[in-house]
């Protein structure tokens, strides 16, 4: 059976992770993706993080399932192939600065002359126009400017602090392969090809919203207030360890009292509906550190889950393959790249009963399929060899 | 123009975050929602956060384009009428635990033979089998067990600490509400309906994988090592506030160096090359903040730009939509929901050129909606009558 997305041929110009994030995963689900790198260094992801044999770990798990090929944007020539590869594309993904399309000729008003239907996306960090516009936008400047980075702020002592991963960058890139696939059904619906754009500071406020600003949301005056959510979200220590319980339904309440052995909690008034629990949180996460300190982790588990509470163990990440759920789900795949050697990465997420996703092909070395593509379109070996003699491919 | 799922029909049995915040990503594309909830309570999120009117801050961002019935699926009749609805819908998204719709008699075997094209999208915390598939999730379980807690940790050994947003309710989401689109597509091209399982523990790790794990992708020997995310990643305080910078290339980080009036640092041949800054990331940091907490927040962000280094200043949580960046972009909306009053939320983030999206109406009262809909199905005024006075619609 074939993946959702099979017939579907993807250009993505894009580098980093936004881009090639939200097309990996268009990729995993059968689009055919050609990945066009620029010559010498190609996405700038091929160079940072761990590598081997020269594919680096992030290269590897957002480019698997695409092709490569290197244009030098430079030159004409290289242009006209772009043209032509666009003649038959369905979906152009770029994530360049403002701008940087139309000065190259590679805008959305050049490219639906070649391609009416096109798709056209572009992902930046703070959309076309405005002050930081031109700014270099990176994922922690996004996480300071939308909130994350005080949200994050230590309980203690009030200081920011970043998210440790780059949640802006991947929140774009969730966000912008929806989008992708929803231009695609609304063309096979009779909307034609269209531009779409997303910033990651737009897709970064959508995605902190919803609890993140849940203090910040209504406006005026009438307002029940709410327990700041990081007062929600604290680890809680065990005896050699950590784990995570949350609570929210009086039923899950008194689950929690049993596991922790404090069936009494369960009855004290400060605690009985959740409206009380919302309103002494912090008081709460106290007796819940209190009864946790004593046990270990694996006690605290063993507890919790006789009494069917919400908790899980704090598992450190070099052991996240060895957790007995994730490997009963096969939520990870160990491949063997020809380049990088052994390595592991998640499987596509989500499991579709008729058109399943799956990784087809390891991610390709720069230029890889330079040939491959090029044949394809029809030029022969003596055209491709002058082209790769003159710097237009490599 | 219409949104690009405009004349899709989604049914939303779903609570809390991760099935409501997908589909109303759909809705906001303009697909027609009915969210099904049940009698008195509805989704437990109408009870949780600031509150105004009867309506929660966090309900109303996630349940907007959304109509509501309130119906009670124990009942007979009120199967009945949620297996009409399914008769005229697309997609019917759930996120029980595994089991529970089977259980109740409204599984995919019952609700497939109904509408064979209907796309079944089940959101689980673990997925539907393995050792943790019944324990109860909410996002701070998934944080412990995909190592978000663990990447939180300082560096070198720091306790773990979670993302203090719902990331891995929100990441799901995101998952989901492509993968539906996906399948509606495939639909669209030949496919039947089908199942569509997505979990929780999944969407976290694909998410988490590329930058979080990069030191934990490549198995084996012979690896060229690279520091974690979280060694590079900080914010540092001025005089009044705080900012953050991120230098990479050699024209960042010299750059970086004439900001903080230390040119000379830009030549230091123990900085020159990425590679050599990537291994004194530690002593580069203290440096630069030494440096960067002698200038007022306004004074150092002026320097920086100046000198087109990365860098952002830290918003709070009541200064993001004051952003001179987010009111440009008009990224952030006010709207005057008839309940609760004015409120702030962000506009879809996705901006299509032809098929728009937009908040089209307010998130409901708790079955607002239920006499509507039962007439659009044909039910008389009668039997909606003695569908309220039997319980089995509110």
């Amino acid at each position: 059976m074939a993946g959702a997305l099979n017939g579907i041929r993807i250009l993505d110009l894009s580098n980093v992770v936004s881009g090639p994030m939200a097309v990996q995963i268009l990729a995993d689900q059968g689009a055919d993706v050609i990945k066009i790198e620029q010559p010498k260094s190609g996405d700038v992801s091929r160079s940072f993080g761990e590598s081997r044999g020269g594919m680096t770990s992030i290269f590897a798990v957002l480019n698997r399932n695409k092709r490569s090929i290197v244009l030098d944007f430079k030159n004409e020539k290289a242009k006209n192939i772009f043209y032509q590869l666009v003649a038959d594309a369905d979906v152009v993904v770029q994530n360049f600065r403002p701008g940087a399309m139309d000065r190259m000729g590679l805008g959305y008003e050049v490219l639906k002359q070649h391609q009416p239907d096109i798709i056209f996306v572009s992902i930046s960090g703070y959309g076309d126009d405005g002050p930081y516009a031109e700014r270099r936008a990176y994922d922690a400047m996004v996480q300071s400017a939308t909130g994350y980075a005080d949200l994050q702020a230590k309980a203690n002592n009030g200081v920011p602090d970043l998210v440790k991963n780059i949640v802006c960058d991947k929140v774009s890139a969730l966000t912008a392969s929806q989008a992708i696939t929803a231009a695609l059904l609304a063309r096979e619906r009779g909307a034609g090809g269209q531009e779409v754009k997303l910033s990651m500071m737009d897709a970064s406020l959508s995605f902190l919203w919803p609890d993140g600003m849940w203090n910040n949301t209504l406006l005026g005056e009438g307002i029940r207030k709410m327990t700041p959510i990081l007062s929600f979200l604290q680890p809680t220590k065990t005896a050699d360890g950590y784990v995570t319980c949350a609570a929210l339904s009086d039923e899950e309440w008194r689950a929690v009292c049993e596991g922790i052995g404090q069936p009494k909690l369960a009855t004290n008034p400060k605690y009985l509906t959740l409206s009380d629990r919302l309103d002494n949180w912090c008081s709460m996460m106290g007796e819940l550190a209190d009864a946790c300190g004593e046990l270990t982790t694996a006690e605290m588990c063993a507890r919790m889950e006789a009494a069917d509470a919400p908790f899980a163990k704090v598992t450190a990440i070099e052991d996240l393959h060895e957790d007995p759920q994730i490997q009963q789900q096969n939520s990870l795949v160990e491949i063997d790249h020809p380049s990088g050697g052994p390595m592991r990465m998640p499987r596509p997420v989500a499991q579709f009963e008729k058109t399943p996703s799956a990784i087809r092909r390891p991610s390709p070395m720069l230029g890889e399929h330079t040939n491959n593509v090029l044949s394809e379109m029809g030029l022969s070996d003596t055209q491709i060899a002058e082209l790769r003699d003159t710097g237009v491919i490599e | 123009m219409a949104g690009a799922l405009e004349g899709v029909h989604i049914i939303d049995l779903s609570n809390v975050v991760s099935g409501p915040m997908a589909v109303q990503m759909l809705a906001d594309q303009g697909a027609d929602v009915i969210k099904v909830e049940q009698p008195k309570t509805g989704d437990i999120s109408r009870m949780s956060g600031q509150e105004r009117g009867g309506i929660t801050a966090m309900f109303a961002v996630l349940n907007r384009n959304k109509r509501s019935i309130a119906l009670n699926l124990s009942e007979a009749e009120g199967r009945e009428i949620l297996f009409d609805l399914v008769r005229d819908a697309d997609v019917i998204v759930q996120n029980y635990r595994p089991g529970t719709m089977d259980r109740m008699g409204i599984g995919y075997a019952v609700l497939c033979k109904i509408n064979p094209d209907l796309i079944f999208a089940s959101i689980s915390g673990f997925g539907d089998d393995g050792p943790y598939a019944n324990r109860r999730v909410y996002d701070p379980v998934i944080q412990g067990v995909t190592g978000f807690a663990a990447c939180q940790a300082a560096p070198h050994g720091g306790e773990p600490e979670l993302i203090r947003n719902i990331v891995c309710d929100k990441a799901t989401a995101l998952t989901a509400a492509q993968a539906i689109t996906a399948a509606l597509f495939a639909r669209e091209r030949g496919a039947s309906g089908q199942y569509i399982e997505i979990a929780m523990v999944d969407s976290g790790l694909a998410f988490l994988w590329p930058d979080g794990m990069w030191n934990h992708t490549l198995t084996g020997e012979g690896i060229r090592p690279m520091p974690a995310l979280s060694e590079a990643y900080r914010i540092t305080r001025t005089t009044d506030g705080y900012v953050t910078y991120f230098c990479v290339s050699d024209s960042e980080w010299q750059g970086m160096c004439r900001a903080i009036e230390k040119p000379e640092l830009g030549t230091d041949p123990r900085f020159v090359t990425i590679l050599d800054r990537i291994g004194r990331l530690a002593e580069i940091g203290e440096i630069l903040d030494e440096a960067v907490s002698q200038w007022s927040t306004n004074d150092i962000c002026a320097r920086l730009d100046a000198e087109e280094v990365p860098y952002a200043r830290v918003n709070a949580l009541d200064e993001v939509h004051n952003d001179p960046q987010i009111r440009h972009r008009g990224s952030i909306t006010e709207v005057v929901h008839s309940k609760a009053g004015t409120m702030r939320m962000p506009k879809p983030p996705a901006r299509f050129g032809e098929t728009p999206s937009e908040i089209r109406f307010e998130a409901p009262t708790l079955g607002q909606h239920t006499d509507e809909i039962l007439l659009e199905l044909g039910r008389s005024s009668d039997q909606i009558g003695n569908y309220h006075a039997t319980g089995v619609v509110d």
